[in-house]
């Protein structure tokens, strides 16, 4: 049994592994860098290898470790902490090229789950690097002898060959949509927000700044006061919670509106059905169901990142406007007296209900409150609390409490959830919105002019809302030069690195089937579902087919590029000897054969012996003279023998 | 069953015979163990990207997908183009591989991780230059004596990524000889049959007295050389001796005791080579056979061989 080379297959190991270093616990981390470094030492200090027992042991003491560590609970994650403890004591039993061979098997494998855990540009580029080093280590399997190096080399080529064919594959390869079996693989299955909102959530998620979603426009850009991007409308209030209806209905009205935004959202999965659009939503194109309190929802929980189109009529009018429901004004009795008593003496004093909204927030605009992601916490009353005694919120407190005051004032009112503002990508044009970015604000219902948007947060702290404005000035060009110079190069980095991370995760993680369909259309392809299996099976041989043209064509320039111009002449010389009877023989060499001719010949006799001392000379002397080489060139030309 | 099969494929595709060279006709290409193995897991993260819609698994399926395609490319390469120009037999004794040696030409490529083999036990591994002549020394087990023709040669390679084997089955038909396995055992003294052998016993060159030196003629055994009159200066000498029991000898088979053949025919071939190896003269007599007149040297010492490996009894 021949050694195997178990440094390389470490090393494909770890480059495989690597990516998942922060995903997995870090005693997996340990436990892998402990066994290899016990392999890679192990000849040096003359360890033993570790027999079957100790072997099976360690595997035992891995899988419970892995079982106890996610608290038996086996999802994606711990399935990946498997996977890493086994890789990590693999290389213990490697002793035959089979084990080899299944070592560098698992490094494939875990490969491919790293790519589920991370979409991302820089995951990509790492799959070849993973690919790459994979393969030069197979290789060297089969050829231990050879430095791995080379390998490295020849992996690379077969690589650079794969690509095209890989590229045709990606493109052509018939695509279903759906899945087969069970939850799609995720780790944290939700993010964002969740179907009910309580006092608090909207802040925790303030502190995560994950992107949520980014939007890039085809229509002129909206203003920043603009950029509400509506998700979830909760009408319901017990008290504590705030929840959407329970069984919503499709809008069955109309909008009408003069500024229409077209825009393009890539969702960063959520685990939710709710989709954000800007306020309000006309259509999403058949993505999603418009539903009578403006918001999308698709038909399944958004599990995979993925692409919309949109169009919204950013000052938009319901025709016929709705009635509001009366669960808008519903509160919960016996809770919060002090603000319901508040709505309501603003509902005696003024009779205007738009009166009684100015009212709502002159009240915050007058009290001393301020805006803090640390509100710290509120009573039972927490409405009365937040309004009477800390004055201290963040967003969901301001709208929270603005729509317990307005329903006691009388006038319909509803949260909505979602995103304000977003950050503006000068180099992608699109803006990035994160988690960071949520936002909860209110709408109020009025005669004939239904619900109508209404930001208290933004009476407390405009600044939040100007942030978005300063950037959107910057990239909108009215200082133009000037300011990209002085943004620091770090902004300006990141800045590019994202624009091509959307791109990239625009038109190929988001490329599917539809997108594949729309593809071959353009190349005059449609050959149906059927037709495209078809082109699989014809790809792949004409990839080999073009391989081997190409080597074809390579070996000929190859064939051609030396030439021996001595043999050449020489060849012309013997052609007009055979042409005027005189051919030369297999056996004669040249000097038994100038003297042949001498005998058959003897009136040619000065040029053949000149034509064969020149191809002599140039034929076995070290150095080739271009002179000689003219010389001979000049004889053959001459040399005409009577037939 | 299998061989059946194989028999049946290989006379429908056509045999090829030295000399050659490889080319569409007589490669062949499958995928090993392990690149069955490797399309398995090519499926299951085919069907693992389809589940998840995940497009950077699809991308790392398909580039490993067409990375195996093209290293196919590759280990066909490595058969495509060989040239086999001859082959060369040496007799061999039984029981050691008889080397069948095979002249091939890379023909300007690098040729790596070929396996070459007559049979299933017994192959050897070999590269080949890209532009120099290389020779490869096939190893073929034997066991009996006789003359036998190589089968089918085979040369595989699976380099570089081992999920190809490319193969290929060239007929040759070249005759090779084995001699019977030496046996050392004594024989019963056969001094000379024809009543010579007394009078000529000690004038003859034997081993075992020293008789002196004389001058080096070409033909002389190297290992005969008195080295230290040379690096005197005193010009090459060899050493002579006279055998004390000297004289010519004819080994017979009949005179040797025993009922097993072919032990005896190994005795004889002991006695051969240690005929050849002492410069004694030697004959071979085997019943029904003409007698074969004591000589030396190479020669005679294979004529004789030639003679036990191919003798049948009558």
């Amino acid at each position: 049994m021949t050694e195997q080379p178990i440094g390389a297959l470490i090393f494909a190991l770890a480059v495989a592994m690597a990516p998942l270093l922060l995903e997995l616990p870090p005693w997996a981390v340990l436990w892998s860098l402990i066994a290899w470094s016990y392999i890679l030492l192990r000849h040096k200090y003359n360890w033993p290898q570790p027999g079957r027992i100790v072997r099976l042991l360690l595997f035992c003491l891995g899988v419970v470790a892995v079982l106890l560590s996610s608290g038996m609970r086996f999802d994606g994650g711990d399935f990946i902490t498997l996977l890493a403890v086994m890789a990590g004591i693999k290389p213990l039993e490697v002793q035959s090229y089979r084990d080899s061979m299944v070592t560098v098997f698992l490094a494939c494998f875990l490969t491919i789950t790293s790519l589920f855990v991370f979409e991302s540009l820089a995951m990509t580029l790492y799959l070849f690097v993973s690919v790459w080093v994979t393969t030069g280590v197979l290789v060297h399997l089969n050829d231990p002898k050879t430095e791995l190096r080379q390998h490295f080399r020849l992996s690379a080529r077969l690589i650079l060959v794969a690509i095209p064919l890989m590229l045709l594959l990606f493109l052509l390869f018939p695509r279903l949509s759906g899945s087969f079996w069970g939850t799609p693989w995720s780790r944290q299955a939700h993010s964002g927000f969740s179907n009910t909102l309580r006092i608090g959530d909207v802040s925790r998620l303030a502190l995560n700044n994950a992107p949520a979603f980014s939007a890039s426009f085809t229509s002129s850009l909206p203003r920043a006061s603009q950029l509400y991007w509506r998700g979830i409308v909760f009408q319901r209030f017990d008290g504590r919670n705030w929840s959407p209806v329970s069984a919503p209905q499709p809008r069955q009205t109309q909008i009408q509106g003069t500024e229409k935004a077209q825009y393009t959202i890539m969702l960063e999965p959520h685990g939710y059905r709710t989709l954000f659009a800007l306020d309000l939503p006309l259509t999403a194109h058949g993505v999603a169901t418009v539903y009578e309190d403006q918001t999308l929802r698709t038909r399944l929980p958004v599990r995979q990142r993925f692409n919309y189109n949109l169009t919204s009529i950013l000052d938009a009018q319901e025709v016929p406007i709705q009635e509001a429901s009366p669960l808008t004004l519903k509160l919960p009795p016996g809770k919060n007296p002090q603000a319901v008593a508040l709505g309501k003496l603003w509902a005696e004093k003024f009779v205007e209900p738009r009166a009684r909204m100015q009212a709502g927030l002159q009240y915050f605009k007058e009290h001393d409150f301020s805006y803090t992601l640390q509100p710290g916490t509120l009573g039972t009353d927490s409405i009365d609390d937040f309004l009477f005694q800390s004055r201290k919120g963040f967003c969901e407190h301001y709208a929270a409490s603005y729509a317990v005051l307005m329903r006691a004032a009388g006038i319909p009112a509803r949260i909505v959830g979602g995103y304000q503002g977003g950050r503006w990508n000068g180099v992608g044009k699109f803006f990035t919105i994160r988690q960071s970015d949520a936002h909860v604000w209110c709408e109020l219902w009025f005669e004939r002019e239904g619900w109508v948007r209404v930001d208290p947060t933004f009476v407390v702290a405009p600044e939040r809302i100007d942030q978005v404005r300063n950037q959107e000035a910057m990239a909108g060009g009215q200082q133009p030069v000037q300011n990209w110079l002085q943004t620091d190069w770090i902004s300006m980095v990141t800045m590019t690195w994202e624009a091509i991370n959307i791109r990239w995760n625009m038109w190929f993680m988001g490329f599917s089937a539809e997108d594949q369909i729309a593809l071959l259309q353009k190349l005059g392809l449609s050959l149906g579902r059927q037709g495209s299996w078809l082109l699989v099976m014809v790809l792949p041989s004409l990839f080999i087919l073009s391989l081997l043209v190409l080597r074809w064509i390579k070996r000929r320039l190859q064939r051609t590029e030396p030439r021996d111009r001595v043999h050449e002449l020489y060849t012309q010389f013997l052609q007009k000897t055979a042409q005027a009877g005189l051919a030369k023989l297999p056996h004669q060499g040249p000097l038994d054969y100038a003297a042949f001719l001498r005998q058959n010949a003897p009136e040619l006799h000065e040029e053949v012996e000149e034509i064969t001392r020149l191809y002599i000379e140039l034929r076995y002397r070290r150095q080739r003279e271009e002179k000689s080489i003219q010389q001979l060139r000049h004889c053959v030309k001459k040399f005409q023998p009577n037939p | 069953m299998i061989r059946f099969v194989a028999r049946t494929f290989y006379r429908l595709v056509g045999q090829s015979s030295i000399p050659v060279k490889l080319g569409l006709r007589n490669i062949f290409i499958l995928p090993t163990g392990y690149g069955f193995l490797f399309l398995l897991l090519l499926v299951a993260m085919l069907l693992g990207s389809i589940n998840y819609n995940n497009n950077l698994g699809f991308l790392l399926t398909f580039l490993l997908g067409s990375i195996m395609l093209s290293s196919m490319m590759h280990t066909y390469g490595m058969l495509y183009g060989l040239q086999l120009v001859t082959t060369e037999t040496t007799p061999t004794f039984a029981g050691e591989p008889a080397l069948i040696e095979i002249h091939v030409q890379g023909n300007g490529r690098l040729r790596k991780g070929l396996h070459w083999s007559f049979s299933r036990q017994q192959g050897t591994e070999q590269h080949v230059d890209p532009t120099e002549r290389t020779r490869v020394a096939v190893p073929l087990p034997t066991t009996q004596r006789g003359l036998y023709q190589t089968g089918p040669l085979r040369i595989h390679s699976e380099y570089p990524t081992g999920l190809f084997r490319a193969w290929s089955r060239i007929e040759t038909n070249e005759e090779y000889l084995v001699y019977p396995k030496p046996i050392s055992a004594s024989l019963p003294v056969s001094e000379s049959d024809f009543g010579t052998g007394a009078t000529t016993a000690t004038s003859l060159p034997g081993v075992d007295d020293f008789a002196g030196l004389n001058a080096y003629q070409p033909g002389d055994s190297p290992g005969r050389i008195h080295w230290p009159s040379f690096s005197r200066g005193q010009g090459l000498h060899v050493k002579t001796f006279t055998g004390l029991r000297g004289g010519e000898q004819v080994l017979n088979l009949s005179l040797i005791p025993g009922s097993d053949l072919e032990r005896k025919l190994s005795i004889l071939c002991y006695h051969i080579l240690a005929g050849e190896r002492q410069q004694t003269r030697f004959g071979l007599q085997l019943p029904g056979h003409p007698l074969l007149p004591p000589d030396t040297g190479r020669a005679h010492r294979n004529r004789c061989l030639r003679a036990l490996a191919l003798f049948t009894p009558r």
